[in-house]
């Protein structure tokens, strides 16, 4: 390729390109563009002649556009909602809202919805709807999964309030999935919120424990009492008798899950500031 | 001291089970680098993660440039002025470096996208990982993951620094490049340093506490140190049982540190000399104790 020319541009035009390419006519300076590649002179006089400020201000504005991190789904529709770019990517970042969270929490719930169709009737719905927003809490609080990891944790804004708005979107989208789900089954007769009180006993009680122990010990320990109980009430109550009639999912059962959401959640009022450091997930 | 002006531990405990990793630490960080020395266990990682207000202490107080970080208010206060390495940083893999920074950058109160994607950009560039800001983390080597750490560490010129062997996985030329970065974008902050590397500690710290069995056993100037193990490192063609500890040097010769036999050719001992020393005598303590 060849870096000669045989003409060259007149200054005057070459100062107006050099600091506004629109303030010359079209053809001139497509025609411009063609010559200053093949012409190192012109380059030069380009360069003499452009405003330093107005380069460096292209540039970033190149950089700005080509460094901006790709976004989720879940963070453009924030934006759209008028959310700043920061906090939609908190949000975002929020291992339970992620796509890989969002998949489990549907996951579980449609296995629960089809054992429960295959079997025709609640029982597997009722025993398995309380684990999903305990699975929801893990996978948001374990420590695997942190998107920042220890360096995230010495943050201003990594505190309690942040981890508990994170455990209330990622309860609020648990619970709006598995509500589909019951509504999809008939099979609940009788009783179709009767998961929504041990689900939420179970969820607010794991993050509760976890201000004393590691927070994935928390969520294993309160998912085999559940299991453990369900089968032991069963076993006792005798196993011909429908699913949703067993005192877990009665009136009495109701108000102990009830209570029980009630004292786990005072503790955390009390104790949520152990989510501000490492200490609830080692 | 004027406690606003550095970092202050007093009494500092903090076990793990039946581990007990400090066990009453007192010590004074002033502004400047000031290393942390001792051996695996000996409680370095915890008293920096307690330093970052990433754990809590067991007993204890702490003070950090006049706050409390025991309080949320103290807390605060100390992470808006932390830069913060741990040893093990916990990258999420699916990031790029500049995805990874920039939400760091987030979490620092960096709010507007604009300023916060410069500060993004220098301090990637500080640490040479420009040309790699946007591939992800998981196909970054184990030096340029480091690197990443120590980037994120410096994101908005914190005046507190804690890290957590900064150098551990960086070539000869990165550690260079890590001590003039310290010089430069350091300059004015206290910058807590644990390492492994006592020459880092000669070239960089203008303090040093080592830290044994979670215990401070020696706090002041690296030359200090050093002057520690005077009269008490020799140089002989032969190991000698009368050393405490003993090695073959570069020359051949056996480095010798302990009591040294008469008319034993003794020769100036370094900051590594005095700090095994130190560490030596503790050991043979021990085992005299048990």
């Amino acid at each position: 390729m060849t870096t000669s020319a045989t003409w060259h541009a007149g200054p005057d035009v070459l100062a107006r390109f050099a600091n506004d390419p629109a303030a010359v006519d079209g053809a001139t300076a497509a025609s411009l563009e063609s010559h200053l590649v093949a012409c190192a002179q012109c380059r030069a006089e380009v360069a003499r002649l452009a405003d330093p400020a107005l380069a460096v201000a292209s540039w970033d504005a190149v950089a700005d556009r080509t460094d901006r991190p790709r976004l989720s789904l879940l963070e453009q529709v924030l934006q759209l909602l008028g959310a700043r770019s920061g906090l939609a990517r908190l949000a975002a970042a929020t291992p339970g809202l992620r796509l890989s969270g969002v998949t489990a929490v549907g996951g579980l719930t449609a296995a629960a919805v089809a054992a429960a169709y295959t079997m025709d009737a609640g029982g597997p719905f009722l025993l398995i709807a309380p684990l999903v927003p305990l699975a929801a809490v893990a996978l948001t609080f374990a420590a695997a999964t942190d998107p920042a990891g220890e360096a995230g944790v010495a943050t201003p804004v990594h505190g309690a309030g942040l981890a508990m708005r994170r455990a209330a979107a990622v309860l609020v989208l648990a619970f709006a999935v598995l509500g589909l789900g019951a509504v999809a089954l008939p099979e609940l007769g009788s009783a179709p919120l009767a998961w929504v009180l041990p689900a939420a006993a179970l969820a607010v009680g794991s993050l509760a424990l976890g201000t004393w122990v590691r927070l994935e010990v928390a969520v294993a320990g309160l998912a085999a009492t559940w299991m453990a109980g369900v089968g032991l009430i069963r076993v006792s109550e005798g196993l011909r008798r429908p699913f949703d009639e067993i005192a877990l999912f009665t009136a009495t059962g109701q108000g102990l899950a009830l209570a029980v959401t009630v004292a786990a959640g005072l503790v955390l009022a009390v104790r949520a500031d152990r989510y501000a450091t490492m200490e609830a997930r080692r | 001291m004027n406690v606003t002006t550095g970092v202050s531990v007093y009494g500092l405990r903090r076990r793990f089970g039946a581990t007990v990793a400090l066990d009453g630490v007192d010590a004074t960080f002033v502004p400047g680098v000031n290393g942390l020395l001792g051996p695996n266990g000996a409680g370095k990682t915890t008293l920096l993660r307690i330093l970052a207000t990433v754990l809590r202490p067991d007993g204890g107080t702490v003070d950090a440039f006049g706050h409390d970080p025991s309080t949320a208010e103290g807390r605060l206060a100390v992470r808006r002025r932390l830069g913060y390495l741990p040893q093990e940083p916990g990258f999420h893999r699916q990031f790029t470096a500049f995805e990874f920074v920039d939400y760091v950058a987030i979490l620092k109160e960096w709010a507007d996208r604009k300023p916060r994607h410069d500060e993004v950009r220098r301090v990637l560039s500080l640490v040479g990982l420009e040309a790699v800001m946007h591939k992800r983390i998981g196909q970054l080597s184990g030096g340029m993951r480091r690197r990443l750490g120590i980037a994120q560490a410096f994101i908005g010129r914190p005046t507190l620094l804690v890290l957590d062997e900064p150098t551990a996985g960086l070539d000869p030329e990165q550690r260079l490049r890590f001590r003039e970065l310290l010089g430069t974008e350091a300059a004015g902050s206290t910058v807590l340093l644990s390492t492994h590397q006592t020459d880092d500690v000669a070239a960089l710290c203008q303090s040093v506490v080592v830290l044994l069995e979670g215990s401070v056993r020696y706090a002041g100037a690296p030359g200090g140190l050093a002057a520690m193990a005077d009269g008490r490192v020799w140089l002989a063609a032969d190991r000698d049982e009368r050393a405490q500890l003993a090695w073959i040097a570069g020359d051949g010769q056996v480095r010798h540190i302990g009591d040294p036999p008469r008319g034993a050719h003794l020769v100036e001992p370094t900051v590594e000399d005095g700090y095994l020393l130190l560490a030596g005598r503790t050991a043979i303590e021990q085992a005299g104790a048990a």
